[in-house]
């Protein structure tokens, strides 16, 4: 069963190293543009989590300061 | 009479012995035309076109071994070091912050490496209808879509070595379209969009990104590209480096000199030594036409990908996207943003796509250097 998957993933994903034809380059195509999508879609990710760590961090230093700004007014 | 006929004959001899010589003048000559008449990515075009002219005046042995061009070649370019250092300097120069502030601009630099693989096809295409490329050669060859000079040389330089006739050609190639993207892309983008959508109106948010996140920003990237395309680390790394040095905050004086003295010091005798593969007898050759024409179909096609792209998010989205920012997604910085801002502006002057299009400009930086990685990793386990 896993030789099988393997056989058939080479099959779509593996270009012909010895004999390289338009169908090999297509490969390619599909493998590397699914790469780079996949890539840009992790780092589109990563951004987001990062740009809402620091935002809530500065919201939390913000309301830490202004506590602290209405504590020694009292 | 006699002395007439003399200078005739010699003159009709030096043509005939120097004809090929001749043709690269005259590219050179073009090229200097163009880098200075036109601004067209001057720094680069110039001392390329005068190389061409250097390398093949009669009896030049400038590109010789041991001679000072062949010097500079041998130390900067056959071994990857100018084009590596130049981009510590582009990193130092780009401000991620549009792609910080909307990420999902990063798409279109991911759509806009089409023309690559496209290119590819068309080479592989070219070579099962009897024009012989090798494999490694249709890689580099499409390797020009990535409207990327350094990701091009060094590219091409792994799969084909720097001694191969077509390095030369794909190089040039390379930076001449390039330069070139204002005159490539508007047609293209004009013939493959309606007025309406060229019309669209796309709002900016103007937003602060934090420090942390600017520094993790390109560390992050290098890691990920490393995973995925480990290949490519020399080309992200360096780009990525130079821009922690940017972001840091601590090495503003690095930052400084990296953007302005050792990106124009590299650029300056990345330029000539290019000049070295520009020898007519090894530049002149059907092959080079080929190149030269893959190369526009490449820009062409990365194009036509990152508009297409944008047309299909935007049978899913309320808020439509411009098309138009798809086609900023290659990777020539900052030209195509300033292209696309232009026409933008022509169609409706209140129609502010700057900021939106230097994002997906900017994000084609990276992708094209992912795409560079991902072609060394799969073709540096071809047969050489």
């Amino acid at each position: 069963m896993f030789e099988l998957r393997n056989v058939i993933q080479s099959s779509i994903w593996e270009p012909n190293k010895e004999d390289f034809h338009l169908i090999d380059s297509l490969k390619i195509m599909l493998r590397g543009m699914l790469t780079i999508f996949l890539v840009t879609a992790i780092l589109i990710v990563l951004v987001v989590i990062l740009n809402n760590y620091t935002k809530k961090k500065k919201e939390k230093e913000e309301k830490a300061k202004e506590t602290e700004i209405e504590n020694e007014s009292y | 009479m006699d002395f007439f006929t003399t200078i005739k004959d010699a003159a009709w001899t030096f043509i005939q012995g120097n004809w090929m010589n001749a043709i690269m003048w005259v590219i050179g000559g073009v090229l200097i035309y163009l880098a200075i008449k036109k601004e067209m990515e001057p720094t680069l075009l110039l001392p390329i076109g005068f190389g061409a002219i250097l390398v093949n005046l009669p009896g030049s042995t400038i590109a010789n071994e041991g001679q000072i061009i062949k010097l500079l070649y041998d130390i900067g370019i056959a071994n990857e070091f100018f084009p590596l250092v130049l981009f510590i300097g582009i990193g130092a120069m780009i401000d991620f912050g549009p792609v910080l502030t909307n990420p999902k601009l990063m798409l279109f630099g991911a759509a806009a490496q089409f023309g690559i693989f496209f290119t590819l096809s068309m080479a592989t295409l070219l070579n099962d209808i009897g024009i012989e490329f090798s494999a490694l050669e249709a890689a580099s060859i499409s390797i020009i879509g990535a409207a990327d000079g350094p990701t091009s040389i060094v590219v091409a330089r792994e799969l084909l070595g720097s001694d191969s006739r077509l390095f030369g050609p794909i190089v040039v190639a390379a930076y001449s379209y390039m330069a070139l993207v204002p005159i490539i892309q508007r047609p293209v983008v004009k013939l493959i969009t309606t007025k309406k959508e060229r019309l669209i109106r796309m709002e900016y948010k103007q937003r602060d990104v934090s420090k942390t996140t600017r520094i993790l920003f390109p560390i992050i990237i290098t890691a990920v590209v490393g995973f995925v395309a480990p290949d490519g680390l020399p080309l992200i790394g360096c780009l990525m480096f130079g821009n922690l040095i940017r972001e840091c905050g601590v090495l503003n004086s690095l930052s400084e000199t990296a953007q302005k003295v050792l990106a124009n010091l590299i650029t300056i005798f990345l330029g000539i030594s290019i000049a070295a593969t520009m020898k007519a007898e090894a530049f002149l050759h059907p092959n080079t036409l080929i190149v030269l024409g893959l190369g526009l179909v490449a820009f062409i096609f990365d194009t036509v990908g990152g508009v297409f792209f944008a047309k299909f998010i935007n049978l899913f989205t309320k808020k439509k996207i411009n098309p138009m920012i798809g086609a900023c997604g290659i990777s020539a910085f900052p030209m195509s943003a300033r292209v696309i801002h232009k026409m933008g502006q022509e169609e409706d002057n209140q129609n502010f796509l700057l900021m939106h299009a230097i994002g997906a400009n900017v994000s084609g930086q990276i992708a094209s250097v992912v795409a560079g990685g991902l072609i060394l990793s799969i073709f540096m386990q071809f047969p050489r």
